[in-house]
Formats: C-alpha cells, structure tokens, sequence
C-alpha cells in the first residue's frame, strides 16, 4: 500500500514515515503543499494523510486541486486529513467532504493504521 | 504604582497595536458615554497604512470600474472563521452574507473557467448586479476575496473587458486584505477594550441583525438601565447598569487576563505541534529499544511530554470561570509545583522546605491552585534574591494547616520582607518592585482565589525577617 504524507512539522512527518514503513507499507514524505500537488499528479497513492496547516497552502488547497485527478467518490476513499485545528468550521468542512479525521495529538500509532486500512 | 493600563496585543499574528487606557479617561467613559469613540484608532491604521483606509481603497478600486464603463461592482470580504461576511458594493453601501452562502458562491467562481456567470445562477437576492456578471476570487491566509463586476447589459463582457476588471482586482486586493485585517483587528481590540472598561458589568454585543456576538452574564441578569453605543460596522454594544462603583482597578485585570488568553490560545498552538512530534519520535523509539534502563528513561520522557500537552492543553482554562473542578492531592500537587518552580528559579540558591503536608484532597480548580502557588514560591524566591546576603539561610517553607471548614497554605520566605509602606499596594495591579516576572502579579492571584470560593493575605514574619503569603481554601 503506497502512502503520502504531507506534514510541515519534520519530527511528526519523519516519525510517522518509518512507524509506516516498519509496518509495510510504502511511504512518501513531503512538507510542502505545492510539492504534494505534484505528487498527486504524478503518482499513484492509495491513501494520502494530510496535514491542514502547512506553511505554503492549506490542505483544503490540496483537496481541491486533487479533484482534477480524482472524482469526489476516489477523494473520498484516497484523504485522511490530520489537524491540531478542530474548530467547528474546519470539522464541518470535513465532514462535507467525508474524510476521515485525525486529531492531533494522537496518542496510538497504531490506530493511525487502522484507520489508514479501514477507510 | 503608574496608572495606566498599557499593553501590547498580537492580533491574529498581524500587527502589534498599542492603546493604554488611564482611569480617568475611563471614568470620563462611563460618565460621558458619547466619548466612546475609540479615538486612537486612527493613528494606529495611519501607521501601519498611511491616510489610507479600507473604504478610500475600495472606493478607489470603484472609480478605476467605473471609468472603465462598468456600472455596478462588489466585493465581498470573508475572514476566515467568521460567521459572517461583508459586502461592499458600488450602488448599495454594505450589507453582510452569512459565511456559508460565501463559501458557496466563492466555490463556484473558483471551479469556473471562464468566470462570467449569469447573476441569477452565481448569487442569491444578496448580490444586486444586472445581467451577466463577471468575477474573480482571490485566497489568502486569513481572508477570501470575491470581485464581481458588471455592465448592466444583457450582453457578456468581451474578454479585453474581463482582463482589465481581473488586472484592476489583481491590483487592488492585497491592499484590501490588509486593510479589512486591520480594520478588523481593531474591532477585536474595541471589543476587548470595552469588555475591560465594563468591569464587572453585563453586556451584550449584537450586530444589525440582532445577532449576538458577545455577552457577559453575570449572575441573575437585572436587565434595567440597558445604555447603547454603537460600535463600528453596525454593531452595537448594550450595557447594564453602569456605575461607578464598578470603575475599580479590577478591570484592569480583565483586560490583561484577556490578552493572556490570546497570547496563552497562540503559544498553545506554537508548541503543540513540537511537542507531538517528539511524542511520535519517542514513541516509535521505545518500541524498538531493548536496553531496560533506556525503555525505563523513554517512558519516563513520554510521561514528561504528555504532562506539557496536558499543561499546554489548559493553559487556557486557567483563564475560563467554568473551568471544572478536580479532586487534587495537596501533596502530589505541591510536588509537581515545585518540579516547575524549581526550574524557573534554579538561578536563586534556595532551600525549599516543606512541613506539615498531610495526605488531603480538596476539590478545587487545579490551574487556578497551581498558579496561586506558583507565584507565591517564585516571589519568595525572587525575594531571596533581592536581599542579596549569602550568609542568610535563604529558605522557603511550605505549610499546610487544616481545620474542620478550610485549608490554609502558607509560603514563608527569608526575604526582605514586605515594606509597611508598600502593604497597601502590594496587590494593586502593576504594582512590582521587580524587572523581570510573569507580569501578571498578586491581584491576579487574589482575583483566582475569590474565584475559587478562597482569598489570600500576606504579612511580615515576626520573629524573623521574610514575609508569609497564605492562600485560604473552604473544604
């Protein structure tokens, strides 16, 4: 399973890289927003974990510019988005898009991986 | 002691905006109600944009259509977490649209291509544009922007027509953002500022359409005397009961406590982040380490983290009324104080003695306590300090007295002592006789105490030098 990670924060990005790759699957790490734009278009993911707050764009930003790839029902199935931000606008945008959602911090890694599998 | 409140607000990480407030003027306020005014506005937007304001920008961007032949354009500002947004429109004034219907109109401009759009389709009754209407949107950090413009014909602009009017908003919209953050900004401030003024006072604040933005409850509200003043954009501020009395220097705590609020709500955010990464880092390390004296130290490291994140996680609370109640082990909890005292004051040589602590658990709020606390060792640390003798014996010492109804909680320092001329300001705010400290002082612990159902005293001991701060709690 081939995985994108787009997080700013280096020690969160890294950390969830090798715990991922310890567990299998294929990792992709990137900080920055325009960068995993490309990504998206270049290559295939069967899931993206997506930070909100980045320093360049913002993860809706992202979402957006994957639906010329992707239809919304593929986006729906391909996003979990991860934010310390949880107000009720940024959840309700969410949950109009369908994502499953990832508040940080998180104390289980291993629910990470569940919810990668079960999405 | 000086009197003025005089701070600095960071506002939504843009600008850093001064205004101190004298107890005259505030009193001169209550009296005069008319001076509401806010008059230092002004100055701060000539600052930061010159003579330039929002409106003159737009009316600007406006005169530019205009002599380009359109008829009629709009802007609509969204800044982002608001309910609301404003329109600024060349034939109507301004009006405002909730924040939902301008995420829809802005998604539709967004995902269009040729950004020409029949007016009916684009925009709900809000938007008054004639025949097909053109648009474009801009997206920055804290706003989204959305320029229409049209011609009053039936007829859609040419391209040429199109790509002065997207050139013209290309322009215009970063100088709008700025200022319509700005302007924005410093209705924050008034906000604040006003809840400071008010003190102990209920208020309400609603816009134009009744809705309530911010109130303060205090109690069984008495609803007579209701004063109005209107604030900028429409708003308007209802206050009950103003008097005088209520003019006291508390309310300069109200004012600092809701910077602190702020300021405490951006560090949260700053060093959540971090401190989660070093959480995963850790975690993913103790996973593979054999070594039992290493496993044994990450753990005890992840248990530190996860006391930062609790500690960051209600930073704010502290500051909330309605923060809840804990059941606290006096013990435990004086342990963990002195772990962080300790640090901030490793630079005083101090002996800190505890005596007297029985195992007793009081339901109370913890942050509250914890600050209380915290303050009290810090002072008599930085007491100890200023005596500046090696020879004394430099020693806290922490006490706990229970009877049957309360607790009481005593930090007694070696220090100078407190001057009998400084006991009667000792707790007024502002007043320090130090450089450095937390700013925010003895008033603030009396303020938590009072909230706490408690109260706090402080005198000289008597057969030696250093002074005594008791915090008093109802079991």
């Amino acid at each position: 399973m081939k995985i994108l990670i787009i997080e700013d924060e280096l020690l969160i990005q890294k950390s969830l890289k090798i715990f991922l790759e310890k567990n299998n699957f294929i990792v992709i790490a990137t900080a920055s927003g325009k960068e995993a734009i490309e990504l998206i278009y270049s290559e295939d993911f069967d899931k993206i974990l997506c930070d909100l707050m980045l320093q360049d764009i913002s993860g809706f930003d992202i979402i957006e510019e994957s639906k010329k790839k992707y239809l919304p029902e593929e986006l729906k199935k391909k996003f979990i988005i991860m934010s310390a931000y949880s107000s009720s606008q940024i959840m309700e945008k969410i949950k109009d898009y369908g994502f499953p959602f990832i508040r940080k911090p998180f104390s289980g890694l291993t629910d990470v991986i569940n919810i990668i599998l079960n999405s | 002691m000086e009197n003025k409140g005089h701070s600095k607000l960071k506002a939504s990480g843009q600008h850093y905006l001064n205004f101190f407030i004298t107890p005259a003027a505030a009193k001169k306020i209550v009296e005069q109600p008319k001076v509401l005014k806010f008059k230092n506005q002004t100055s701060i937007q000539k600052k930061i944009l010159g003579e330039v304001t929002l409106i003159n920008i737009i009316n600007d961007y406006f005169n530019k259509l205009i002599k380009k032949d359109f008829t009629d354009a709009q802007i609509i500002i969204y800044q982002k977490g608001n309910k609301y947004s404003l329109i600024y429109s060349l034939n109507s004034g301004t009006s405002m649209i909730n924040a939902e219907k301008f995420n829809k109109m802005f998604n539709s401009v967004k995902r269009s291509k040729s950004k020409v759009f029949d007016k009916e389709k684009l925009l709900s009754t809000n938007l008054k544009s004639l025949g097909p209407i053109i648009a474009i949107e801009f997206d920055s950090l804290n706003c989204q922007l959305l320029f229409t413009a049209s011609r009053s014909e039936f007829f859609a602009p040419l391209s040429g027509e199109s790509d002065t009017f997207n050139s013209l908003s290309i322009e215009f919209h970063k100088n709008i953002i700025k200022a319509f953050v700005l302007e924005n900004n410093i209705l924050k401030l008034n906000i604040i500022k006003t809840s400071m003024l008010t003190g102990n006072t209920p208020f309400k604040i609603k816009d134009s359409s009744s809705t309530l933005w911010m109130e303060k409850k205090l109690g069984p509200q008495d609803n007579s005397n209701p004063s109005q003043f209107y604030l900028k954009e429409n708003f308007i501020l209802t206050i009950f009961n103003i008097s005088l009395s209520e003019l006291n220097p508390n309310l300069f705590h109200h004012e600092r406590i809701s910077l602190l609020g702020e300021l405490l709500n951006t560090l949260r955010h700053e060093l959540s982040n971090p401190l989660f990464g070093i959480q995963l880092y850790l975690s993913l390390w103790n996973e593979s380490v054999e070594n039992i004296e290493h496993k044994e130290l990450l753990g005890h490291a992840l248990q530190c983290v996860s006391k930062c994140n609790n500690i960051i996680l209600n930073l704010d609370t502290l500051f909330k009324s309605d923060s809840p109640r804990e059941e606290i082990d006096i013990k435990k909890f004086l342990d963990d104080i002195l772990t962080v005292a300790k640090s901030e004051i490793r630079n005083i040589p101090t002996n800190i003695i505890i005596k007297n602590i029985e195992n007793v658990a009081i339901k109370t709020h913890g942050l509250s306590l914890f600050h209380i606390l915290f303050n009290f060792i810090i002072n008599a640390a930085q007491s100890i300090k200023q005596t500046n003798d090696p020879t004394r014996k430099n020693e806290i010492e922490i006490s706990v007295t229970i009877n049957e109804r309360n607790i009481k909680i005593d930090v007694a320092d070696s220090g100078l002592g407190i001057n009998p001329g400084d006991i009667s300001k000792i707790s007024s705010p502002f007043y320090s006789t130090k450089t450095t400290g937390h700013g925010i002082g003895l008033n603030i612990c009396k303020m938590l105490a009072e909230k706490m159902g408690g109260s706090i005293s402080f005198k000289n001991r008597e057969s030696e030098p250093g002074a005594i701060f008791s915090l008093y709690l109802n079991l």
